[in-house]
């Protein structure tokens, strides 16, 4: 991985300082558009730290690295640890002692009804909301008691792809792949325009640059979102019901960006998703979550080949079984009856 | 028993909702100091509350000009004093009906856009989303509009009363007679800097800070849905405007002992 800050106003266009050297912006150009689309053997630029900097040359920059711990690769623990976290809504328990490991450099599926809290759980593990007990580890970090500043620290290397695809309703989708660039680093225009469009050719919106995000429909409002989530090459991806309401084509050509944004920049993806054919096809490891805690785990055979019944009753889409396919109600004849009938 | 119990409520709910609203604030003002950098974001804002706000604030202080030229020369003619109306009108306007009606057209245009925006944003999880890439709303979305609300609403309330005052003098002086230099002239040895100006002055930025801090809160604590977001703008209104009435006579007063 390298470093790039770009050297003093006058030498911006032309020069960049990564670790203590001077390279000229062909080189840095270089190396960022190969990690991008995955050139194999090429540096990773990690653009997260492409960071302003006015200076005098290298020394200083190296130390000015912020505050706050740095997420560091360990490469050999898992990327994220949920320990024994219970959460509530009020009266109503979401999750009771979960327990799950998401491995890193895989692509893990955590499936469950509607309404199990798969969207709370992506919400616990980039700390927007906080878990009443147990440990949210990311790299390492503990989420819960991480502070602000750290925690923002943390986000700029986690991807998420919202249920909704959640783009600013009021830039361009050229605009909105590029504010996270735009944001965090102090890249120059041309170099924005070079990444923004290796992202949106990725997910086939090269051509709708210019459109608004009410132009799109929801496959391309999630595709563009996706372009978004990436463009700051993330260590992982979380992905919010990426399939859903999908064609044919869309939901073949998301399946096979998941696995290759996966395996060529070795990403670390999570998806949660009900869609059970499309999980089992594309996942290393699969979870299924019910009633507050994992039912069942293990690679997309195990889940398939599992006779328990709760995982038979899931992948076979039946209502009636271990996993209630209602929300809590009382009895329903009691319920027809009326009060008093 | 249950109407005492209610009463109970609403005044825990009411008390509940103004501690929010000043935490709420407190982190707006620690999330300004953000914005040295990025004044872009103040500017373009400024530019866009304007833009919103402008043209009523134009017509209304014309045709609040004309009704003070009107009423006032009524009103002064009885006592042969028709002269002083330039001095009546430009202390009305600046006193008075520049800051106040100026911030109620605010609220109504600019402070209600505000707050549907910043919900409509939260509904699609737009600030959620935002959050995730690590830049926070609170920096990005709020604080800017926040800091251009206080900015525009004084210079919004200059524009009404100067428009004002031309409005008078088109009623006073074209319509109904009064001698030209009488009515400029009246007004410039009636109108303190320090009384009236500066007053009016202070007035305006306070509603400033007033009106944006509860169109942002409302919109900010919308709840997520599309009626949520309906409820936090006829709120914002509705709340802005009773605020700004209510500090205007207390403010009134305490200027008034002052003197
Ligand atoms: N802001 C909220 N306030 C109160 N309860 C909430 C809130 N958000 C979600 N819930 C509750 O938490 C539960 C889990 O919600 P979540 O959005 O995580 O479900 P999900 O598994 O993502 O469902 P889906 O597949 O339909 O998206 C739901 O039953 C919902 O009622
Ligand atoms: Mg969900």
């Amino acid at each position: 991985m390298i470093r790039v800050g770009a050297n003093t106003d006058k030498q911006r266009e032309t020069r960049s300082v990564v670790h203590g050297t001077v390279y000229h912006q062909q080189e840095i150009l270089i190396a960022a558009a190969s990690s991008a689309i995955g050139v194999p053997g090429a540096r990773r630029v990690d653009p997260y730290a492409v960071l302003p900097y006015n200076g005098p040359p290298c020394k200083k920059y190296m130390t000015c690295k912020g505050k706050g711990p740095v997420p560091v690769l360990e490469p050999k623990k898992p990327l994220v640890e949920i320990r024994n976290v219970s959460f509530h809504r009020g009266e109503r328990t979401i999750f009771e002692d979960l327990n799950l490991t998401i491995a890193r450099g895989k692509i893990t599926t955590i499936m469950g009804g509607s309404g199990i809290g798969k969207t709370t759980l992506l919400n616990l593990i980039g700390g927007r909301l906080a878990p009443d007990r147990g440990n949210v580890i990311v790299e390492g970090l503990d989420v819960v008691t991480l502070r602000r500043h750290a925690l923002y620290r943390l986000r700029r290397r986690m991807g998420m792809l919202f249920q909704s695809g959640a783009l600013f309703t009021d830039l361009s989708v050229f605009e909105n792949v590029a504010f996270p660039l735009r944001e965090h680093t102090a890249l120059p225009e041309r170099m924005i325009r070079l990444l923004v469009l290796m992202k949106l050719e990725l997910v086939g919106l090269r051509g709708a640059r210019e459109l608004l995000p009410n132009e799109l429909s929801g496959g391309m409002a999630r595709r563009a979102a996706l372009a978004r989530a990436i463009v700051l090459d993330p260590i992982v991806v979380m992905y919010d019901e990426p399939f859903a309401g999908l064609d044919p084509i869309s939901m073949g050509v998301i399946v096979r960006l998941i696995r290759d944004l996966n395996d060529t920049l070795g990403m670390t993806s999570i998806i949660v998703t009900h869609d059970v054919a499309e999980a089992c096809s594309i996942s290393d490891y699969m979870y299924l979550l019910g009633d507050g805690h994992v039912l069942s785990e293990g690679t997309p055979e195990d889940i398939r080949k599992s006779d328990m019944p709760s995982v038979r009753q899931f992948v076979g889409g039946l209502p009636d079984g271990p996993v209630s396919y209602h929300y809590p109600a009382a009895d329903y004849f009691e319920d027809l009856r009326g009060p008093g009938g | 028993m249950n109407q005492i119990q209610r009463l109970g409520r609403a005044t825990i709910d009411t008390l509940e909702r103004l501690g929010r609203a000043t935490l709420f604030l407190l982190r707006v003002l620690r999330a300004t100091r953000t914005l040295t950098g990025r004044f872009r974001l103040v500017v373009q804002q400024v530019y866009s509350v304007g833009v919103m706000t402008l043209v009523i604030v134009l017509v209304s202080g014309l045709f609040v000009g004309f009704v003070l030229g009107l009423q006032g020369y009524n009103t002064l003619v009885r006592y042969g004093a028709e002269s002083s109306l330039g001095l009546l009108v430009a202390l009305s306007l600046t006193r008075e009906l520049g800051p106040v009606v100026t911030a109620l057209l605010f609220a109504g245009r600019a402070g209600s856009a505000l707050a549907a925006e910043i919900g409509l944003m939260k509904t699609t999880e737009q600030l959620a989303g935002m959050e995730m890439m690590a830049v926070d709303p609170m920096e990005r979305i709020v604080a800017p509009r926040f800091v251009a609300g206080v900015i525009a609403m004084p210079l919004l309330a200059a524009i009404f009363s100067v428009v004002g005052v031309f409005g008078g003098y088109l009623v006073g002086v074209g319509l109904m007679g009064v001698d030209g230099g009488l009515f400029w002239s009246q007004m410039r040895s009636g109108v303190g800097i320090y009384n009236d100006v500066l007053g009016g002055v202070v007035k305006s930025v306070v509603f400033g800070v007033i009106v944006t801090w509860i169109a942002v809160f409302e919109g900010y604590d919308a709840q997520p849905t599309a009626e949520g977001v309906g409820r936090a703008t006829t709120r914002t209104v509705v709340t802005s405007s009773l605020a700004v009435l209510g500090l205007d006579f207390i403010m009134t007063a305490l200027m008034m002992r002052g003197l």
